[in-house]
């Protein structure tokens, strides 16, 4: 309600004038009334004392007719004979009558007789009873439906021979005389009490007069009453009745009022309007203000303007510093946000909003991911600051190359960049001469800094991504390359996956390993010292129903992260078993090497299993096992291996010299076997380098007491090869791919008689 | 009073003393007191039958006759007056004698006879016939001696021109008279008070 200062204002003070308005009416009403109705009733009271006078006066001058009537020698003589000469007296009293001029006119004779004119009416008893008892000789007077003022005066001669009554009628003009007195127009009545209602007799109001027999005294709160009794001859009960409407006694008091109200209504209205006026020269600054406010929510930092200089002008003048301070940590606070702390590059979300913004004309958009390699043993070596300019200075290399956002800190190793390529064989040329270019040696805190780096991209908007973010997928890509020890890597989404279709690909294993549609394909190892097939690898294979095949690197990694590793591994071993026992049903006896996760690797939960499993034939397969898996817990996973071997579980180290190979370990980790990385046969000639690599690798195996097994043999000169280094065992395509069992058994059948095969091959 | 025994006068006869009072006890004066007798003939009574105009007032105001007695009317004052009766039992009229002059009424009929003055309406007085032979009008203390009162049985009679009720009526009883033998009646008579006179003069 009102929610406008404005409004309020004038409300308020109009408010509060009415208010002042109405307790002055309502104390003045009740004392102007009272003043009014006092006043009314002051007259009529005046009026009722006048009554009073003229009554006095009217007895006195009939008194004075009647007496000198009544002493008229002709009239007393005549009255004297009375009895014996009525018609005499009769019209004795008629001459008086018409001499004097009253209304009415009677001789009462001592023995009660009266005479009158024959029109008169007759007098009521008890009147002559009073008259004879002396009881009165003045007063007023009911005859049929008029009231009299009337005077009986004795008639002596000398002593009393009779009464001469004379009377003047109080009729209507009486009244109006009477009401005529006060300078308010009152009304006069004259009733008289007949039974149990009033008789109304005279009044001086000209109306038609109705059911005057009937008529009810006034109510008293309808009009003030001045109620008079009349002194009566004949005992009745007559009363004058002089009233005053309240209404009308009002009336003065009610234009009083309306002048009060009038006035009142006026100033209200100029009160109303001087209000809204002081109000609006109050509240348009206020608004102006209110306005800038919300020009500050919309980034309009402009100043207001207001000159005056009061409070108004001084909160205005505040206002604007107050505007400028914020203004400048919105600044501050907008740059940190979209800014780097320690290097003061932009940011990951300011390079997502300026890659929002950028357009070309031709080729495609890349982000790229540049990571500083050990960045953390970096940092260690020359301390965080220098660190920190280190990747500024980076940053700053990165800008001089042609980019399409400002290059950002996506994460401490990580600088995010973005620039156009017409196809992905030019991204990766460009990004290489990047890579390059960055690898350049330079100079921070007065020390001269080799870095190398990797790089890793993704189109901006590729519509494979299914809706991850172009530096997500820039960022794997990076990790990727770094998995992958390449230098250079374009996203790869099949080898990443995707998160959501991840977990439910987890379930779908779960089912899968339930059902059997997972199943184990076995990669049969040839003894290249007696040609025969010693052993069998056991890998897993999925073939989804809406995927199809799903490779092992995809969803082994996948359980790892999960944690649905151990249910996978429990399968593959039991699995294992079983395919162990049938081959050794069809008399094909050998070891089946199962490879072990290195996430396992330290689980107690594998040593539980390995004790469930300890008397169903466990010692018969091979555990293979990385040489990384080792690195990461080395202490525990030495323990658990040696455990293992305990137990007689053969131990198989794989791949080895893929990755940093430590002698330190393969010196402590009680393998029985070696697994010769298929990348250290790649391009294998026979004087070669990598040859030699071979030779001693072999050599290192033998002479830690190992078996050597050469994987991915893929041709015949590579077997040769290898046999003439003395490697143990060879598996590869070039013996046989992976194969279900019943083909394994098919296979084994085929070849167990040709066991000279692989030697007569290598020869 | 006590009862007085008087020798004087006639032998057989006995004076009857009569007191009237006003049921206060006022003794009434101007009371009109008669005592009948078997003897009809009036005994004329002492003293001259009058009543005077003196000082706009007719003097005595009551005054007692035998049937028949002329009463005279001395007009004693400087002003003329103009004497009448309206009452039928002797109705007269005496016009503006002068200062001096004398007139007389002879009154026939028993009863009341009511007197004014039509110049002067306060002067009024009281002329009352009567057959009795014994007659007296009461004093200032409301006491009538009537001496000489034949022995016999008597009936004594009271009036008093403002008494209540008629004009007419009187107060009756009958009483024996011994000779020698002085008796006294008390009487009790209301009055009215007398009329104001309006005076417009
Ligand atoms: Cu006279």
């Amino acid at each position: 309600m009102f929610t406008r200062l404005r409004t309020r204002l004038t409300l308020f003070y109009g408010g509060l004038f009415g208010l002042a308005l109405a307790f002055i009416a309502a104390f003045l009403y009740p004392m102007v009334s009272a003043q009014a109705l006092k006043s009314a009733k002051g007259q009529l009271e005046a009026t009722s004392k006048a009554f009073e006078r003229i009554e006095a006066l009217q007895t006195h001058q009939l008194r004075e007719s009647a007496g000198i009537s009544a002493t008229d020698f002709g009239f007393r003589s005549a009255v004297a004979m009375a009895e014996i000469d009525p018609v005499t007296a009769r019209t004795a009293l008629a001459n008086l009558h018409r001499r004097i001029g009253v209304d009415i006119a009677y001789l009462i004779l001592p023995n009660g007789v009266v005479v009158s004119e024959p029109s008169a009416a007759e007098l009521p008893p008890e009147l002559i009873a009073k008259l004879m008892a002396d009881e009165t000789d003045h007063g007023a007077l009911v005859l049929e439906r008029s009231a009299y003022r009337a005077v009986a005066a004795p008639v002596l001669a000398p002593d009393n021979i009779g009464w001469l009554l004379v009377g003047a009628r109080l009729d209507d003009a009486q009244m109006r005389s009477l009401a005529s007195l006060t300078a308010i127009p009152i009304e006069a009545e004259l009733l008289v009490h007949r039974g149990s209602s009033w008789m109304l007799t005279a009044r001086s109001a000209e109306k038609r007069v109705e059911d005057v027999d009937q008529k009810a005294r006034a109510p008293e709160n309808d009009a003030i009453i001045e109620d008079r009794q009349v002194a009566s001859m004949d005992g009745n009960d007559i009363r004058l009745q002089l009233s005053f409407p309240i209404a009308v006694a009002l009336a003065p008091m009610m234009s009083l009022l309306g002048i009060l109200l009038a006035t009142g209504l006026v100033g209200l209205a100029i009160l109303g309007v001087a209000a809204w006026f002081l109000a609006r020269s109050i509240t348009r600054p206020i608004a102006v203000l209110e306005a800038a406010t919300r020009r500050i929510e919309d980034g309009d930092y402009s100043p207001v303007q207001i000159q005056s200089r009061d409070e108004i002008g001084r909160l205005a003048r505040g206002f604007n510093m107050m505007v400028n301070t914020i203004e400048e940590r919105t600044r501050t606070i907008t740059h940190q946000a979209l800014h780097d702390r320690e290097t003061d590059l932009p940011n990951r979300q300011h390079f997502e909003r300026a890659l929002h913004e950028v357009v070309v004309e031709s080729g495609y958009i890349y982000v790229g991911a540049i990571g500083i390699d050990r960045y953390s043993q970096i940092r260690d070596a020359i301390g965080y600051s220098n660190a920190a300019s280190l990747v500024a200075a980076l940053g700053g290399r990165l800008r001089e190359r042609q980019m399409l956002a400002a290059p950002a800190r996506l994460s401490g190793d990580i600088i995010g960049i973005a620039f156009v390529a017409r196809s992905e064989a030019e991204a990766v040329l460009w990004l290489g001469e990047t890579v390059t270019a960055l690898e350049l040696p330079l100079e921070v805190g007065r020390q001269r800094i080799d870095i190398t780096a990797k790089a890793g991209f993704a189109r901006l908007s590729e519509p494979s991504a299914g809706g991850q973010n172009p530096i997500d997928r820039a960022s794997i890509a990076l990790d990727q390359a770094r998995k992958a020890h390449r230098k250079i890597a374009a996203f790869d989404a099949d080898a990443y996956g995707d998160p959501v279709a991840n977990l439910s690909l987890m379930g779908d294993m779960l089912r899968a390993l339930a059902s059997g549609s997972i199943f184990l394909v076995h990669q049969p190892k040839l003894n290249l010292r007696t040609g025969e097939y010693d052993g069998v690898e056991a890998l897993v294979r999925w073939p989804h129903p809406e995927r199809g095949h799903i490779r092992p690197d995809i969803f082994v990694p996948m359980a790892e992260e999960t944690g649905h590793i151990r249910e996978l591994t429990e399968w593959v071993l039991a699995q294992a078993l079983k395919d162990q026992a049938t081959l050794a049903a069809a008399g094909l006896s050998m070891r089946v090497s199962v490879n072990i996760s290195g996430r396992l690797l330290g689980d107690p939960w594998l040593e539980q299993m390995v004790d469930r499993l300890a008397g169903k034939g466990l010692d018969k397969l091979c555990f293979e096992i990385t040489e990384t898996a080792v690195m990461n817990d080395p202490d525990r996973a030495m323990t658990q291996l040696r455990l293992f071997a305990e137990k007689g579980i053969p131990i198989s180290i794989d791949d080895y010299g893929a990755g940093l190979s430590s002698l330190a370990y393969l010196k402590m980790m009680p393998a029985q076997e070696l697994k010769i990385d298929r990348g250290l046969l790649a391009g294998l000639t026979a004087n070669g380098r990598d040859t030699f690599l071979l030779r001693s690798t072999i050599d290192l195996g033998h002479g830690l007491g190992m078996k050597v097994v050469a994987e991915g043999v893929e041709d015949t000169q590579a077997l040769a090869i290898l046999q003439g280094l003395g490697c143990d065992l060879a598996q590869g395509y070039l013996i046989s791919r992976p194969v279900p069992l019943p083909d394994l058994i098919r296979f084994l059948k085929e070849n167990t008689h040709q066991t000279n095969h692989s030697l007569r091959v290598s020869q | 009073m006590l009862v007085c025994l008087c020798a004087s006068g006639t032998a057989f006869a006995a004076t009857v003393q009569v007191e009237v009072r006003t049921p206060n006890g006022e003794p009434l004066a101007n009371a009109v007191v008669t005592v009948s007798g078997p003897s009809s003939s009036p005994i004329a009574t002492p003293g001259k039958l009058a009543i005077e105009q003196k000082n706009l007032q007719f003097h005595p105001y009551v005054l007692v006759v035998p049937r028949g007695a002329s009463v005279a009317f001395p007009n004693l004052d400087q002003t003329r007056h103009h004497v009448y009766s309206f009452s039928p039992t002797g109705p007269f009229e005496l016009k503006l004698f002068a200062s001096g002059e004398t007139r007389s009424v002879k009154f026939d009929k028993v009863g009341t006879i009511a007197v004014g003055c039509n110049i002067h309406d306060q002067m009024s007085a009281f002329i009352r016939v009567t057959d009795a032979p014994w007659m007296a009008i009461t004093d200032a203390n409301g006491v009538a001696a009537i001496p000489d009162v034949e022995a016999g049985s008597r009936v004594i009679e009271v009036w008093h021109p403002l008494q209540s009720g008629s004009q007419d009526a009187s107060l009756k009883r009958n009483v024996t008279v011994t000779a020698n033998a002085g008796i006294l009646q008390s009487f009790e008579l209301a009055v009215r008070k007398p009329l104001k006179i309006h005076s417009h003069y």
